[in-house]
């Protein structure tokens, strides 16, 4: 008997002790409620920073949903109120409503992501890709993964991380990343890189490389003398459409500039004459561009996507006739800048596709670049408006000469419905004004009826023929030779290249010439580095009151302000 | 919306009565003028970016500042029951505050139109970068105050709503530089403040930077909107 008592008041004690312990635990659930989310939330950072301990930040985990349990049923008549009462309500209404708004922030935020749109409001449209880099783009066949090795610090590691984002927002299959060579000596040497600044690009096993930075030399503020500086490769993104065109496999189209005949000088960028400007003007489009001596080779490079002579001032040789003859039968592709003083052979090369050159110079009273009536400047409206100068602005062409397409108009109708057609079509053409006249005599320019023809005149016409003029045209074919021809040659030399609309028409013909039309485009024209060069009392002025005119101006409307109010 | 208008007036009223708002301005300008000078001296390109990205760090030192005063006070002098419970809604009376400190914030942003001017003075800057700039300095500067209007709800006083708002901008400023990799790494990259920032120094809009600026601000105003209404049945 005394044993059932004994054993009672032991589970007596023991309950009671239990409930003191539950109260106690009651009292506590506060705190052991702050220390589970104290330890749910250590956990979490634990976890993705410090891998090693991955294990021991989730029993940390379990432990704060532990201690929160138990804090939850102490205090559960309190869990209770605080959820269903008013101010629970309340409360988790806020909280809800809170949820949904962050989340519509997060669904705006994700679609914008995934139709995001940029604009480029820099002059020379610098962070917008080029319409060559577009194209190559969209055309990309092959993975092409690009590896930037550029240290932390380096100057040129935004602009190269822009520049590569951009590609891969055209095409999921450019990939690229930005590696630290200092911290993956590894991946450096697999790459044989040893210097700053490379990037490489890899398709496939294919690889070629591109420098992401330049050395110029700039004036040291201080002592004057020239500072070597790092300074992003002005070419960059030239340079790595190039490579991607290299790794791929693609072969990027050749020009070939005629040499021998006193061309212009395309290694010259400075000089009036020279034609440097226009070849830089060539590279964005991604052609390589070179030289061409038809007198010393067998016939002209197979590879030729266009042949261009700028402003020839001396006969061809008779050797290098039946070249370009041939070249031409063979759907060739030719840009002939000829001023009045090119020679009759080149009249001749063009002549089987309809195409003459003028004698004399042409004069255009109403419309020309002033004070030199020699210079006609040709309107928006005096062009064709076809697929080379159909956005073009104003161009002028300095000392020209007049093309003659007579042939090409008074060609035999075609039957059309014997389904034939033209051998020689005009593609596109600018006019000169009816105010102008070719001036065949030497001193004033002066209309005479008897010698001089009247305007309007064609000064640039751009033909597509599928056979020389008079011959039979072959059985439908899409293949054509494609000639430009424009009575000058100084409107796409380094002096006036810039000038207006000339070098769109200079670059678009030749665009047109390698078929490669949706290249045609008015293309932003490139401005000096901008720098900053001034005196140093102009720099003076500059720091002291952007430091202190301004704040003082603040101070003294704020003093103002606040005497008024007293 | 009178309402709002009408709150919004006397805001900008006692901000350009008290010496705090002059004092930050001064002290903005002095410091980012410090800033713009040196860049140009050193690099000698004309264009903002030496003002406009040191200019945007000092602008979430500044932001706490301005907008520490706009709950923060009411609360402590006992007006906010009084406005709160007026024929005013509350969501009136948080936009018009967050107007006022936008107000400021245009002031201040406007005063600095000093350097491009400079610029322009002595130099051919390209216009494109300098106008996106200062749109991307405002859209900053709006999610700024919206941070600081919150943290000024939070509290009565304003010591603490400056440090509160300080806090939370520098959470939002760095979580982009921890260099985490997988999906949360590139959430936290997206989070980052100014990490928005740059493309707008280089002249370029991209209509997801402006998503995010509009975003953070109207999550903020939300949530003080929110946290004013707690205090109704607290």
């Amino acid at each position: 008997m005394a044993v059932v008592t004994r054993v009672a008041s032991v589970f007596r004690r023991i309950g009671v002790g239990f409930s003191s312990i539950w109260g106690a635990l009651r009292g506590l659930s506060l705190i052991l409620a702050g220390a589970g989310v104290l330890a749910l939330i250590a956990s979490g950072p634990l976890y993705l920073l410090v891998p090693e301990m991955a294990n021991s930040a989730i029993v940390l985990a379990g432990v704060g949903v532990f201690l929160l349990l138990v804090a939850l049923l102490t205090a559960l008549g309190q869990v209770r109120t605080a959820l269903l009462g008013r101010r629970g309500r309340y409360g988790s209404n806020t909280v809800l409503m809170v949820i949904a708004f962050v989340g519509v922030m997060v669904v705006a935020n994700l679609l914008g992501i995934r139709q995001s749109y940029r604009m480029d409001l820099t002059v020379n449209k610098e962070f917008s890709l080029s319409n060559k880099t577009t194209k190559v783009l969209g055309d990309l066949k092959a993975p092409v993964h690009a590896l930037a090795f550029l240290v932390p610090g380096d100057p040129t590691r935004e602009t190269t991380d822009n520049l590569l984002k951009e590609y891969g927002h055209r095409t999921p299959r450019f990939t690229y990343e930005i590696v630290d060579p200092e911290a993956n000596p590894a991946l450096t040497r697999l790459y044989e890189v040893s210097q700053y600044g490379v990037i490489v690009f890899d398709s496939e096993g294919h690889r070629a490389n591109v420098a992401s930075q330049v050395t110029v030399d700039i004036p040291d503020p201080s002592t004057g003398q020239p500072r070597s500086q790092v300074a992003p490769n002005p070419t960059l993104e030239q340079d790595v459409t190039a490579a991607i065109l290299k790794v791929t496999g693609l072969k990027q189209k050749r020009v070939y500039f005629l040499v021998g005949h006193g061309e212009a000088d395309i290694s010259d960028p400075q000089g009036q004459q020279g034609y440097g400007l226009a070849r830089q003007g060539l590279v964005p489009d991604n052609y390589e561009i070179f030289p061409l001596s038809l007198a010393r080779v067998e016939r002209v490079p197979e590879d030729a996507a266009a042949l261009i002579a700028a402003g020839p001032r001396q006969e061809l040789l008779e050797q290098e006739k039946p070249l370009l003859a041939d070249y031409l039968n063979k759907q060739g592709k030719l840009l002939l800048l000829a001023d009045p003083a090119t020679p009759a052979s080149w009249s001749d090369l063009v002549a089987p596709w309809g195409l003459a050159l003028s004698q004399g110079r042409l004069i255009d009273e109403f419309s020309y670049a002033r004070p030199d009536k020699g210079s006609p400047l040709v309107q928006r409206t005096q062009y064709l408006l076809g697929p080379v100068t159909k956005s073009l602005d104003t161009t002028f062409f300095p000392n020209s000469r007049a093309v003659d397409i007579t042939r090409i108009i008074s060609q035999k109708k075609p039957d059309p419905a014997k389904g034939e057609v033209s051998p020689v079509q005009i593609v596109d053409m600018g006019l000169t004004t009816p105010a102008s006249w070719l001036e065949t005599s030497s001193g004033e320019p002066k209309y005479d009826k008897e010698t001089d023809t009247v305007g309007p005149l064609p000064l640039v016409a751009l033909v597509a023929a599928t056979a020389p003029i008079g011959a039979v045209p072959p059985p439908a074919s899409d293949k054509r030779t494609r000639i430009a021809v424009v009575g000058n040659s100084a409107f796409a030399s380094n002096q006036f290249f810039y000038s207006l609309g000339n070098s769109d028409l200079f670059l678009n013909s030749v665009n047109w010439l390698t078929e490669e039309e949706e290249l045609i485009s008015i293309r932003p024209k490139p401005f000096a580095f901008r720098q900053l060069v001034v005196t140093q009392r102009a720099w003076n002025w500059i720091f002291y009151s952007s430091i202190a005119f301004l704040p003082l101006l603040v101070a003294v409307v704020g003093a103002f302000a606040w005497w008024r109010r007293r | 919306m009178r309402n709002t208008l009408a709150i919004a007036k006397r805001e900008i009223r006692s901000y350009f009565t008290s010496p705090v708002a002059y004092v930050v301005t001064a002290a903005f300008l002095v410091v980012t003028g410090f800033f713009f000078a040196a860049d140009l001296q050193s690099r000698q390109m004309a264009n903002l970016r030496g003002f406009l990205s040191p200019g945007s760090f000092v602008l979430i030192l500044v932001a706490p500042l301005l907008t520490m005063r706009l709950f923060a006070e009411e609360q402590k002098m006992g007006t906010l029951e009084l406005l709160l419970t007026n024929p005013v809604r509350d969501i009136e009376v948080v936009l018009g505050k967050y107007l006022a400190s936008l107000v400021t914030l245009l002031v201040m942003i406007v005063l600095t139109l000093y350097y491009p001017l400079l610029l322009f003075w002595f130099g051919d800057p390209d216009p494109g970068p300098l106008l996106t700039g200062y749109l991307g300095l405002f859209l900053l500067g709006s999610a700024l105050m919206a941070v600081g209007l919150l943290a000024s709800s939070l509290t009565a006083n304003q010591i603490v709503a400056a440090v509160l708002g300080l806090g939370l901008l520098i959470l939002l400023w760095v979580v982009g530089s921890l260099n985490m990799t997988g999906i949360v790494g590139k959430v936290l990259d997206y989070l980052s403040l100014p990490g928005h920032f740059s493309d707008f120094t280089f002249g370029i809009i991209d209509t997801r930077n402006v998503i995010y600026y509009v975003s953070v601000a109207a999550a903020f105003v939300f949530l003080t909107a929110r946290s004013l209404e707690t205090r109704r049945w607290r």
